[in-house]
């Protein structure tokens, strides 16, 4: 087959995100080792379920002898290690909901600090942030780590904080390069669209602009890179400005967006009339605000000629008053930036979680294949495939935590894709949260800001 | 009266108060202090939220009280009146004879307060009732409930008492009832209880038989719980003691005074959770238009599993214990 890392992007992962082999565990020979990630005949399911099982030990055995935190739940639920020996045993493993990461004691950075050393399986060394702020001290933590830090729109009054070591970030980034790379391989480096602010810690930012420095700089385009702090995220999550200096940030944040917009799209004109391939990454309200624009001006472009990518993420509330389809949503794109529906993809992903899964021409979603899927029931049960329940997955790529996470989310997993032969299970495209569970997706706070916009837009359009 | 009978009858915060009470308000104290915010936006909360769920009509009536009807006037343990439990109240005495009092067998008498207390007094988050009162407004906590309960129980001659305690509940209730309020979500996830809950026991046949009338019927299909049954133990289903139980003839003078803080304190905590148990209780009726109550319960029961929310928050608990 075609070596798919012979290019620009493949070559600055592995400089940026590579690991030395001496180094290489299971879970590394899948991310950096295989040849693909979604090629049916590589992947042969026999043979990745093997893999997976074995990371899956390897990494259990990691957090055992590591995390005294996992160590003693894992004695609290008598489990131990070696009581895994066949796929089915993965069951048993001690899981940790998801809300278990946002239960720091205080938003004060040393009692995070004391709350994150406790649950981390590795060493963070002394705490000498002299600041009182969280976000200095996630700045703090990050450069201390070497990694990745991020957190959620704290909605609910409680931000989830998630802290990948340099091992975890490595791995997780060189398989969302790599992944990119295979779905649309690039003609020379493409242009890297992203249609938010990269200077935040919030995580679809966050995420979103790290993944911009793969691409040199003249080939990396952002919206603003006006600072998205934590409370500003958290203001923007609840919508209410309660002082006046609150209602002046939430205004110009409004009015950096649309204007931002405005950029973006004679961005997108220039790229397209000089037939550039861009990589575009999006939560789907910011791409459907403006594909409505768009429309509205009766403007249209042809990035499918470019080979050119759109992926969505973050959240698929658009319109409060009405529900629009994935099919809908690629429709739509095709209809104005000229992007068939194979190059259009939808991404399922989490803050805990260290893979994604793409959507593929069916709208199904495929999982990274070393994410071990489960979908539990009400009493944590596990049901099968076909069954609706709540998402739960074995995460052998976290190094830095155990990544045996139960979520929010609704899904229901099916063992293979009715429509493409991508291989391993699938999650139907129609993921929501669970009965009782708190909102969740940053994408969607930034929604909420832009929500007057769309109604104006939906007004002109007579809809 | 003198002070052995206010003692029998519970009339001081003796052990079992105290102990409750030590290993539960001061961490509530301790977050208020620590989270003002929390204080301030539980008393803002909510304003759309029912104070509470009193209905503007009574699902039932309460007869005329006449001098001929049948009740206890006994001055024995378990049967006389105690705070807010006045089995004497012309009101109670008049129910107590329309469910069945000296016609009925005991059990089956005692079958019928359960029915009616579980199926006609709402269930909401107010200030505490009398036994009375409850019955003419027609709502209540699980403890003015079960004032009723047991005031209806001693007017027909059953000797009933109080089972109180620190209740861990289902996964769940605790949705229902303590993530209402971020406030009280906090202070519970701490302790991982809840402050106090109670259930009533009836002595029937020389054996005192548990029941529990906190969660009226429409509770239950929505949060795919069995439906309570008469001398049924709620710890084998949706809520069970986390410390120990006590069960006292009555209940504390002053606890009325003490139990009315937390809402003038914490309104916007009461209506939040007013507004969960409406919104709850209107699915209960949706649910139970296509479905028979009995018919729910037999399925239910057939799958169910109490998941409690101990279980949800074990590795929680493993931190904690932990330390720093």
């Amino acid at each position: 087959m075609e070596n798919i890392n012979d290019n620009v992007l493949s070559r600055r992962a592995d400089e940026l995100f590579g690991r030395p082999r001496e180094q290489w565990t299971t879970i590394d020979e899948i991310i950096y080792g295989l040849p693909s990630y979604y090629d049916n005949v590589v992947n042969e399911t026999e043979k990745m379920n093997k893999m997976r099982f074995k990371a899956i030990k390897e990494s259990l055995n990691h957090h055992y002898g590591k995390s005294k935190f996992y160590n003693q739940l894992c004695k609290e639920y008598e489990f131990r290690p070696d009581d895994v020996r066949n796929m089915k045993d993965l069951e048993k493993i001690p899981m940790l909901p998801d809300t278990f990461f946002k239960e720091y004691p205080a938003e004060n950075p040393k009692e995070v600090f004391e709350w994150l050393n406790r649950i981390s399986t590795i060493e963070l060394g002394n705490y000498d942030y002299g600041g009182k702020d969280l976000q200095g001290f996630l700045r703090w933590a990050q450069d201390r780590i070497e990694g990745l830090v991020n957190h959620s729109s704290g909605t609910t009054g409680h931000y989830s904080f998630m802290f990948r070591d340099k091992v975890t970030f490595h791995r997780f980034y060189y398989a969302l390069v790599r992944s990119l790379v295979e779905i649309a391989p690039p003609k020379d480096e493409p242009h890297y669209v992203y249609p938010g602010s990269p200077n935040t810690f919030l995580t679809i930012g966050r995420w979103l602009g790290e993944i911009g420095y793969v691409f040199s700089e003249p080939k990396r385009h952002f919206l603003t890179d006006r600072e998205i702090s934590m409370s500003i995220a958290r203001l923007m999550s609840t919508g209410h400005a309660k002082s006046l200096k609150e209602k002046f940030i939430l205004k110009a944040l409004k009015k950096a967006m649309i204007k931002g917009e405005e950029k973006m799209l004679t961005l997108l004109e220039d790229l397209d009339k000089t037939g550039e391939q861009i990589y575009m990454v999006t939560p789907p309200f910011q791409l459907y605000s403006m594909m409505l624009k768009m429309k509205e001006r009766g403007m249209k472009l042809n990035f499918g000629e470019s080979n050119s990518l759109i992926v969505t993420g973050g959240g698929w509330k658009i319109l409060e008053n009405r529900k629009i389809s994935e099919q809908e949503f690629a429709t739509m794109v095709e209809d104005t930036l000229g992007v068939p529906a194979d190059r259009y993809i939808d991404l399922y992903g989490m803050s805990e979680m260290n893979g994604i899964a793409i959507s593929c021409e069916g709208r199904y979603k495929h999982l990274h294949p070393w994410i071990h899927p489960m979908v539990l029931d009400d009493n944590q049960g596990h049901l099968g495939y076909d069954e609706w329940g709540r998402f739960a997955f074995l995460d052998p790529v976290a190094n830095s935590y155990p990544g045996y996470i139960i979520t929010g989310d609704r899904v229901k997993l099916l063992e293979r894709c009715p429509i493409c032969d991508k291989p391993g299970p699938v999650l139907e495209s129609d993921i929501t949260r669970m009965a009782g569970a708190e909102a969740k997706g940053c994408a969607n706070l930034m929604r909420g800001l832009m929500a007057e916009e769309f109604k104006k837009v939906e007004r002109k359009k007579g809809n | 009266m003198g002070l052995r009978e206010w003692k029998e009858k519970g009339y001081f915060f003796d052990l079992d108060w105290t102990r409750t009470f030590g290993r539960s308000i001061p961490s509530l104290i301790f977050l208020s202090i620590r989270h003002p915010l929390l204080v301030m936006n539980a008393n803002k909360g909510s304003p759309d939220g029912p104070q509470n769920l009193r209905p503007k009509k009574l699902p039932y009536e309460i007869p005329k009280f006449t001098k001929d009807m049948k009740h206890c006037n006994s001055n024995e343990r378990y049967l006389r009146p105690t705070f807010l439990c006045d089995p004497l109240d012309p009101a109670i005495i008049a129910m107590a004879n329309k469910l069945g009092a000296y016609e009925k067998s005991d059990w089956d008498y005692a079958e019928s307060v359960f029915k009616f207390v579980n199926g006609s007094i709402r269930i909401d988050f107010s200030s505490p009732k009398t036994a009375g009162e409850c019955l003419r407004w027609g709502h209540g906590t699980c403890i003015d409930k079960l004032n009723l309960f047991i005031a209806l129980c001693r007017a027909a001659g059953i000797k009933a008492r109080y089972r109180l305690y620190s209740p861990q509940g289902v996964e769940a209730l605790y949705n229902l009832y303590m993530s209402a309020d971020p406030l009280v979500q906090k202070w519970v996830d701490n302790l991982n209880f809840f402050v106090l809950h109670g259930s009533g026991e009836s002595l029937i046949d020389g054996k005192w038989a548990i029941s529990d009338v906190s969660a009226d019927f429409y509770h239950g299909p929505p949060q795919k719980i069995p439906i309570p049954h008469f001398g049924e133990d709620p710890a084998d289903l949706w809520i069970k003691p986390a410390k120990g139980v006590w069960q006292p003839e009555g209940l504390p003078l002053g606890f009325r005074l003490l139990g009315s803080l937390p809402f003038l304190m914490f309104g916007g905590t009461g209506r939040a959770i007013n507004k969960n148990i409406r919104a709850n209780y209107e699915d209960g009726l949706e649910i139970l238009k296509t479905i028979s109550l009995e018919e729910y319960d037999r399925e239910i029961r057939k799958t169910y599993k109490p998941k409690w929310h101990d279980s949800a928050r074990k590795a929680s608990r493993v931190l904690d214990s932990l330390g720093k």
